[in-house]
């Protein structure tokens, strides 16, 4: 009965005073009480008599409106589980807009300092295979070419990512707090995002698709031309590339759907703490999830992409292991997506 | 399930009823709604409470405080006042109009 009690006065508590309401509340935790050891008495067990007693409950809002009286100001009722600054970044259209456009290049911009980087090892492969192989240059001389273009591709890499980085500070603000939309922005908003989503799903597609080409491509190249190591050693370079270009796409996707949902999310959340945050008392606590499952999410894809490409050039260059190596790639890409699909289905619920 | 907006016009009809009976309090109220209609309909204790609130406002009802037979909890009871059983036959007559034009319009499956 406790818990009733408390999700009762939870929801009363960011009301204005009014003793017509505390007469209300107290009524109401009469008939639920009653209501409660009825069901006890009947046999059920205290979670099922808890939770019919709750889910009976109704909505606050419809006896706020039968006794007249407004609901309290949307700025922070104190009992919010999620403390919902006051400050929330309110934005115009304009700003939504221009915001929406920044963060699509800067998602292009990520997206390739990303691929440079995955090119890069590519470019050390091909470059050193060709320069010895093919151009038949000295081994140094083809070793130093190859990391020259190595390092130079990590450098204009680590550039592009290094001024994203500083161009973003700009739009910090827009990340670190909730946004608020006037309502017709955040309809124009909304219909850009579903627009967007098809674009969305063909860039994820074609980036997976890329990376099984790259995957391919090593089997490929090895049933055709098996045994000439220069093949062997370009279609590394090849496998390499398309995953580049995939995961580019991917990125690239990911960052400007994200900037959609940020608008909008938020702003849905916004509103929902507000207007409703008294009947909500569950849902709110998956306002923390719904960052922390995204981010964990966003982590474990950085982590686990760049550690597999070092795991498979280790295995390829030092184990020798060219021929099988390459299924670091199918299993990181397994776990990446299983990671992805259940912190969709944490948010899910929550939302 | 059954719409709110639909019930909503009868849901002090439908307490009502019950007072009709004889004094009862609210819990016993929303008992009688959920048994008799056979849990086809189950009204929420916000719902239950502000029709409470506005058949008291609007004079069909009275209230008191008391305590169950065994002088524990304390209860509001209620009571059909003479404006309320008038009231109450208003809504009946209504209902049976709309039950009858309704039907015109709703056909059998063959």
């Amino acid at each position: 009965m406790e818990i009733i009690t408390t999700y009762v006065n939870n929801l009363f508590n960011g009301l204005p005073e009014d003793e017509r309401l505390d007469r209300a509340k107290e009524d109401l935790l009469a008939i639920m009480e009653e209501h409660y050891n009825d069901l006890k008495a009947e046999g059920k067990s205290e979670n099922e008599a808890i939770g019919a007693v709750i889910s009976q409950f109704g909505n606050i809002d419809e006896l706020m409106e039968e006794l007249d009286i407004k609901p309290a100001q949307p700025e922070a009722p104190a009992a919010q589980p999620e403390s919902v600054p006051d400050n929330s970044l309110h934005l115009t259209e304009d700003e939504a807009l221009s915001y929406i456009k920044y963060r699509k290049g800067f998602g292009w911009k990520m997206a390739i300092g990303v691929m440079l980087c995955i090119l890069a090892p590519a470019c050390l492969i091909a470059m050193e295979t060709i320069l010895s192989n093919v151009a038949r240059l000295k081994g140094n001389m083809a070793d130093g070419f190859s990391l020259v273009s190595l390092f130079v591709l990590i450098a204009i890499a680590v550039t592009i990512f290094v001024v994203n980085g500083i161009q973003n500070e700009k739009y910090e603000r827009y990340e670190k707090q909730l946004i608020t939309l006037p309502e017709s922005t955040a309809k124009l908003v909304e219909k850009k995002a579903d627009e967007y989503k098809k674009p969305f799903a063909l860039s994820i597609s074609f980036g997976i698709l890329f990376i099984f080409l790259g995957l391919i491509t090593i089997g490929v190249v090895d049933a055709l031309f098996g045994g000439i190591d220069l093949a062997e050693e370009l279609s590394a370079a090849g496998l390499l590339a398309f995953i580049a270009m995939g995961v580019m796409l991917m990125v690239k996707a990911g960052i400007a759907n994200d900037s959609y949902k940020h608008l909008l999310n938020i702003e849905k959340k916004v509103k929902e703490v507000s207007a409703r945050g008294a009947s909500c008392a569950a849902s709110e606590n998956g306002e923390p999830s719904r960052s922390k499952t995204g981010v964990f999410a966003a982590i474990f894809n950085a982590v686990i992409w760049p550690l597999t490409v070092i795991a498979y050039l280790i295995w390829s260059f030092v184990g020798g292991g060219w021929n099988i190596s390459w299924i670091v790639f199918p299993v990181a890409a397994m776990l990446s997506g299983v990671v992805g699909a259940v912190c969709v289905a944490i948010n899910g619920e929550n939302n | 399930m059954i719409s709110s907006d639909v019930i909503r016009g009868y849901n002090d009809t439908i307490i009502l009823c019950l007072l009709l009976e004889g004094e009862s309090y609210g819990y016993e109220i929303s008992k009688q709604i959920s048994a008799r209609s056979e849990g086809k309909y189950i009204i929420k204790e916000t719902t239950l409470y502000s029709a409470f609130t506005r058949l008291e406002k609007n004079g069909f009802i009275v209230s008191r405080q008391g305590g169950d037979e065994s002088g524990g909890k304390r209860r509001t009871y209620y009571s059909i006042t003479q404006e309320g059983r008038q009231y109450y036959a208003e809504k009946r007559e209504e209902w049976n109009l709309t039950k009858e034009v309704i039907n015109i319009f709703i056909k059998e499956i063959e």
